[in-house]
């Protein structure tokens, strides 16, 4: 599966780690992109279809947070799963972006690996383990 | 998070509780966050944990500082030469030639670092609670380069935390400054 990512964080450098790890992970982008703030990230998703977002929360304009509530209101967080992306490790910090509707959470610093993780987790692209060879018992 | 010791954890949180953290907790906080963030991050492999005499060489030195609010208030800092920044700045965005990378970008890559390596050290130690950070402001490249003269005003009453890590060849220096560190 060939995925359209939205990346979205104040921060070019960190857009280009987050395109950098994503090629590191193995994961196949068809295309990556970006975005500086929440705002712009509305203006793209008015004309564009994204598979994931990954945001940040501190940006000018408007933040992750709210961006996130925008996305809520026009019921994109339903049918576009987000990935907050964040140093902020805090459970209050997590509870609060669970409750605007963030599908999964990673803090930075962060592997490739993890991030490949997460985001087949909030796709439901996980396959299903391996059965153990000679496990009479499997289906 | 940094561990799993419950030992670590009751502390953490008796600490917490009082609102005040032994410094000698930041200290390890400071210094695994600083060495994970570079690693993980920054793709960049350690050399050994330097002395606070090592001076910063490579041209230059910048300055990313950041301030933090909400359980505990204070500030952070990360400082290095240019040429360790640009370096630092490659390794970050994948660029193949470090010489290519202007102040602006390796100002930008310096102050993430100090937001990741910040963010980490109060999400270790205040898990439980909420915090805020500033947006980093780059200053140099005119900074002192004499390590002797680190150039952080602090306050009366306010302890600093800091930890120089040897990467490439250059040194880098963390520090964080907070009146709720306990001596």
């Amino acid at each position: 599966m060939s995925l359209r990512v939205l990346a979205v964080d104040d921060s070019p450098s960190m857009r280009s780690f987050i395109r950098r790890v994503l090629e590191l992970s193995g994961l196949e982008i068809s295309e990556y992109l970006e975005a500086g703030d929440g705002l712009a990230a509305l203006e793209i998703l008015q004309r564009e279809w994204v598979d994931v977002i990954l945001t940040d929360i501190n940006m000018p304009r408007m933040n992750g947070e709210v961006f996130m509530q925008r996305l809520a209101e026009s019921g994109l967080t339903e049918s576009i799963p987000v990935v907050v992306i964040s140093t902020d490790g805090t459970a209050l910090r997590r509870q609060h972006l669970d409750s605007l509707g963030a599908r999964g959470y990673l803090v930075k610093p962060f592997l490739p690996e993890a991030l490949r993780s997460e985001i087949e987790r909030v796709l439901g692209l996980v396959a299903a383990p391996a059965e153990e060879p000679g496990d009479e018992n499997a289906f | 998070m940094l561990s799993e010791d419950p030992k670590l954890d009751n502390a953490l949180s008796a600490a917490v509780t009082s609102g005040m953290i032994p410094v000698d907790m930041v200290r390890d906080a400071l210094g695994t966050s600083a060495q994970n963030v570079l690693e993980t991050m920054y793709f960049t492999v350690l050399e050994e944990e330097a002395g606070a005499g090592v001076p910063l060489t490579g041209g230059p030195n910048m300055r990313a500082q950041l301030e933090f609010s909400g359980e505990w208030n204070g500030s952070f800092f990360v400082e290095t030469s240019f040429d360790a920044a640009r370096e630092v700045a490659a390794n970050f965005t994948g660029m193949l030639n470090a010489e290519a990378i202007g102040d602006q970008t390796a100002g930008e890559v310096l102050g993430e670092m100090a937001n990741m390596v910040c963010g980490s050290i109060l999400s270790f130690l205040g898990r439980q609670k909420r915090f805020d950070l500033s947006s980093p402001k780059i200053t140099g490249p005119d900074l002192p380069a004499d390590p002797a003269q680190p150039g952080l005003p602090v306050p009366s009453g306010v302890q600093v935390q800091r930890t120089f890590i040897l990467a490439g060849g250059s040194a880098i220096r963390f520090a964080i400054a907070s009146a709720a560190f306990l001596p």
